[in-house]
């Protein structure tokens, strides 16, 4: 049988294909059937209030005036020193009240605050309970043309809430990805 | 005189006619009777022993026995006998299956060099989930392939560039371009040829997180079972089905970690 030249080298890619293949099937991995938010990162606040997973890169955290704040900035940077140059952001406070105190007082305030008709306002709210079984209550709407907000409140240790305050430039309402940031948050 | 001339003539000619009458009335009565000699010892010397003759007149056309008493190293006498049969015989029924099973043995098909394939399977979105779920959120791919088998008879060898996205997203979504190895073997049963083959691959995998771009790998082994249907000679379409088990492999922080998960896939091509 006569051998192309182009055959010749397809048959030989393959003795390079194979070690490489070997070689990366030995190196084992995780079971995204059964491993919780596979190919993140857990952080864990240093005060040791809480724990959440996220994909770090793109997410880092950044500290603003001793407040540690998580970002992702713009394809072209590193870091961010304004806040308002992050593609996303998140903060972790936490308030008083409870879960669902505070986002209808949230959603109080927007409609408020907001000058546009309060018919205009475009507000999401919804509940939703985490993978460590605690329930909290969200809030989505968009303060400004092209600014996004979703803030989710969970209950923490004795009277407090904590709230999660997400910023994006991108509508985030239905984002999973976000949404698996919400659902892995753990009160320590 | 003249009339005793008569009278002599006439005498011989009726001889003679009584003569034949008593051959032809003597000749069934030879048939049947048994060998036996010559009466005129002159006769016999010059003749030798008497022989009946059957006239095939005299015999029953549809006699089984005349079949029987015929030497079996004469299948030239027969030959009438059997197309005597009636038509239900099973000898002049059975010749057309084999025209048509030879008919079916001459197509040969060209065995696949190249196709043209789409697959479809599930993998998992990293960093997303569905609510109140702590697994990965599925993430179907969709791809297209050019495949080609520098090798192809009973065993096949074949290379497969890829390239897939994230289904329902040709911009901002995951993608990929891989190479992938198979081999397997398949089989020539006339229009349809079965195969099955191993594959392995590796390639880049673009992962879109958050607005960014996250350059990761991905590779994958899997089986694929399935058959080209040939309409031609030349040029077939096969549909195959997979089982894959794609992993994908990207920094997170400062380590290298790897996901995989296990899944099923559907392939369909064209090829010559």
């Amino acid at each position: 049988m006569r051998r192309t030249r182009w055959a010749t080298a397809q048959v030989s890619s393959l003795g390079l294909l194979v070690p490489a293949l070997l070689t990366l099937g030995a190196c084992g991995g995780i079971d995204a059937g059964s491993t919780p938010f596979p190919g993140t990162v857990v952080y864990v606040d240093p005060a040791g209030a809480y724990q959440f997973h996220l994909l770090e890169p793109p997410w880092i955290p950044a500290s603003f005036d001793t407040v540690t704040v998580f970002v992702v900035p713009p394809s072209n940077l590193n870091d961010v020193t304004d806040l308002s140059a992050a593609l996303y952001s998140l903060h972790v406070d936490t308030v008083l009240g409870t879960p669902q105190g505070n986002r209808d007082s949230e959603a109080s305030g927007v409609i408020n605050t907001s000058t546009v008709p309060a018919s205009a306002i475009q507000l999401d709210e919804g509940t939703f309970q985490t993978v460590s079984g605690a329930s909290g209550d969200e809030l989505s709407w968009e303060p400004a043309a092209g600014t996004f907000e979703r803030d989710a409140f969970l209950a923490g240790p004795s009277t407090a809430t904590f709230r999660l305050q997400f910023g994006a430039k991108e509508p985030i309402s239905d984002d999973e990805m976000i949404t698996q940031m919400i659902l892995s948050f753990e009160p320590l | 005189m003249r009339l005793g001339r008569r009278s002599l003539a006439g005498r011989r000619a009726l001889a003679g006619l009584v003569a034949v009458c008593c051959l032809c009335a003597a000749a069934p009565v030879r048939a049947a009777a048994p060998d036996e000699d010559i009466d005129d010892p002159k006769l016999a010397r010059r003749l030798g022993t008497r022989i009946d003759w059957i006239s095939p007149s005299a015999t029953p056309p549809s006699t089984p026995p005349a079949v029987a008493v015929l030497p079996p190293a004469a299948p030239a006498i027969a030959t009438p006998a059997v197309a005597a049969l009636p038509p239900a015989a099973p000898a002049i029924a059975t010749p057309p299956a084999p025209t048509l099973a030879a008919g079916e043995a001459e197509f040969e098909p060209v065995l696949p060099r190249v196709q043209l394939a789409f697959r479809r399977f599930d993998f998992v979105q990293i960093g997303a989930s569905e609510s109140g779920s702590s697994l990965a959120k599925s993430e179907a791919f969709d791809s297209l392939s050019l495949d080609v088998y520098p090798l192809s008879s009973l065993v096949r060898v074949g290379l497969s560039t890829a390239y897939g996205w994230q289904e329902g997203k040709t911009s901002n979504g995951d993608y990929f371009a891989s190479e992938t190895a198979s081999l397997g073997v398949q089989l020539k049963a006339g229009h349809v040829v079965p195969f099955a083959e191993g594959l392995a691959g590796i390639g880049y995998m673009r992962r879109f997180q958050f607005e960014h771009t996250i350059p990761t790998v991905i590779w994958q082994f899997g089986i694929d079972a399935g058959a080209a249907l040939y309409l031609a000679r030349v040029g077939f379409v096969s549909v195959a089905l997979g089982y894959l088990h794609p992993v994908n492999g990207f920094l997170k922080t400062t380590t290298f970690e790897s996901i995989y998960t296990n899944t099923w896939s559907f392939k369909i091509g064209i090829g010559l």
